[in-house]
């Protein structure tokens, strides 16, 4: 492990924290694990290189694993970072892509994210012809060239990793993600006062992806305060973005009142109530990962760790898929290990 | 307090406010039900004249005051659940704060978590409550939800008291078995409209009871979030 870093983080979340978790006492919220009662948060978990992998191999689903041609001793790895991830509660977050901490997913991962991306802005663009063509910013061709902008960018964050790369590409890559975040947030308000909320969604990932990659090249440079500042703003947008994604008033406004005052009006509620429950779920979660890496940021900063350590360090796990910095109380005398 | 507390307390409180807003959408559908159910007694035994030319005044004296009757205690049950529910939640964020080993971000600023308590309930339950709540424009005014003062039925000029009737019976046109049938149908009808856009409708100018609570736990909803 690198520098000061080898001090503080851990290689594997502490048994006594994963059966506080199984208990309650503690709970995982994104990245973040807290005290129930205080609300104290007790550490911070980092998705490695190794998280990724699984990732590439198939789903978070062991059956499938084992039908893959991979070793017995693979599989164990494997079997053994699935049994954490469950035992954390954040398989979703991790099947998801919203990743854990901040994004050190690679390339190709990224890629496949995007694609999801821009094929769910496709399916729903059809639909809003008549809305967005009155929108500038909603203009087919400028979202399709800003996506294949976004990939460009994850091919030279690839690139930036490499020996030869200084910092100044570093710093290109924040400036151009700062951009394309604020293209597409411009696009998901412009969209959500046009049309119902719900169809800004994939403008909304799409931020999230873009304002990602701006918080890991602001950390890869060296740049921590702007890391920062990138990731609070970050988390702060998102949940404005998200304001008006809320259960009960989206379910109420899809009730027919025609069936109001009867047990059918009911079901209906209920019905649309539950179809919506998941992707309600899915925004508060992407709301509180990206909080968590806001936190994160933070405490690094307390315990005198950069950015570009952190971000090291998870890259070049490639066994454990998760790293735990624990909290430490900055008055406390310094423990050698 | 840190920004990844205050939100994860703002999806709490949002959560808090749908829960109660769905909860009030279905204790009154399942009022607006019972009410329509009971009405129908006095639909039947209403005359003629209720039924085509004083609905307003029908719903006005037999059907407003039951609505009222019926639905003020349960909405105010509700807020009073509610109230308790987000009280809970505030509590608890004061309780994290208050903790002695909370550890504040740089440039967080917290007091007064007693103040908090008390400002982010949405109502004040009982009588205060009440009165915010359109039922008192019920028995001062059939203006509310567009009731009018007149009927609204085109009648063919009545030169007579007894002209129509004799027109009737001159022509052998006029049913008035059937004419009650169709006035109790409508009556019935508006019987229906005026409980369910009462209690759950979706009105601009004149928010239903539903419209109006869900409209409180967003607002105590902002106001806890905002602390």
């Amino acid at each position: 492990m690198i520098g000061s870093l080898a001090h503080v983080v851990l290689r594997e979340v502490p048994a006594e924290l994963l059966a506080g978790v199984a208990s309650g006492q503690y709970r995982v919220a994104g990245s973040i694990i807290q005290s129930v009662s205080s609300g104290r948060v007790v550490g911070h978990l980092q998705e490695t290189s190794a998280i990724s992998s699984l990732l590439n191999f198939s789903p978070l689903s062991l059956p499938q694993m084992a039908i893959d041609a991979v070793s017995v001793v693979q599989n164990e790895q494997i079997k053994a970072a699935i049994s954490v991830v469950q035992s954390l509660q954040i398989a979703n977050l991790v099947a998801s892509g919203m990743g854990i901490g901040v994004s050190v997913a690679g390339a190709a991962i990224l890629a496949k994210r995007i694609a999801r991306v821009e094929e769910k802005v496709d399916a729903i663009l059809p639909n809003l012809a008549a809305i967005v063509r009155g929108l500038e910013a909603m203009r087919v061709e400028r979202i399709t060239e800003d996506f294949t902008r976004l990939r460009t960018l994850v091919g030279q964050v690839e690139e930036a990793w490499l020996p030869s790369a200084s910092q100044r590409e570093w710093i290109a890559i924040a400036r151009d993600a700062h951009f394309l975040a604020d293209s597409f947030e411009r696009r998901a308000r412009e969209l959500g006062a046009a049309s119902d909320v719900l169809n800004t969604e994939p403008l909304v990932e799409a931020f999230a992806l873009a304002s990602g990659l701006r918080v890991t090249a602001r950390m890869a440079s060296c740049q921590d305060d702007m890391a920062r500042e990138a990731a609070s703003s970050r988390a702060l947008t998102l949940v404005q973005l998200g304001e008006a994604i809320q259960l009960a008033p989206l379910a109420l406004a899809h009730a027919p009142m025609e069936t109001a005052g009867t047990s059918t009006w009911l079901d209906l509620l209920e019905q649309k109530a539950d179809d919506l429950r998941s992707t309600v779920a899915r925004v508060r979660e992407r709301e509180i990962a990206a909080a968590g890496t806001a936190e994160t940021l933070h405490e690094l900063a307390r315990q005198g760790v950069s950015g570009r350590e952190w971000l090291d360090t998870a890259k070049s796990e490639g066994h454990n898929p998760l790293l735990f910095l624990p909290v430490r109380d900055v008055n406390a005398p310094e423990q050698t290990r | 307090m840190g920004l990844f507390n205050r939100i994860f307390l703002g999806h709490r409180i949002d959560d808090w406010a749908s829960e109660y807003s769905l909860v009030a959408a279905r204790t009154l559908n399942q009022v607006a039900a019972d009410l329509i159910a009971s009405a129908e007694q006095d639909v039947s035994n209403a005359n003629l004249k209720d039924g085509l030319w004083a609905q307003s005044a029908f719903l006005q004296v037999s059907i407003a005051p039951k609505v009222r009757e019926v639905a003020e205690p349960v909405a105010i049950e509700i807020l009073k659940e509610a109230n308790t529910a987000l009280a809970a939640i505030v509590e608890e964020q004061a309780v994290w704060v208050r903790s002695p080993d909370y550890v504040e971000q740089p440039g967080a600023v917290f007091d007064g978590a007693r103040d908090i308590a008390a400002a982010a309930v949405p109502l004040a339950a009982g009588v205060a409550t009440a009165a915010s709540l359109p039922f008192a424009a019920v028995t001062t005014t059939t203006a509310w939800l567009g009731l009018v003062t007149t009927t609204t039925i085109s009648w063919p000029v009545v030169v007579g008291g007894g002209a129509i009737a004799g027109l009737g019976i001159a022509t052998g046109l006029l049913n008035t078995a059937k004419i009650r049938d169709r006035a109790q149908a409508r009556l019935r009808d508006r019987v229906r409209s005026f409980v369910v856009g009462s209690l759950i409708g979706r009105h601009e100018n004149s928010p239903s009871i539903l419209q109006q609570l869900t409209a409180e736990f967003d607002r105590a909803a902002k106001r806890a979030k905002a602390i």
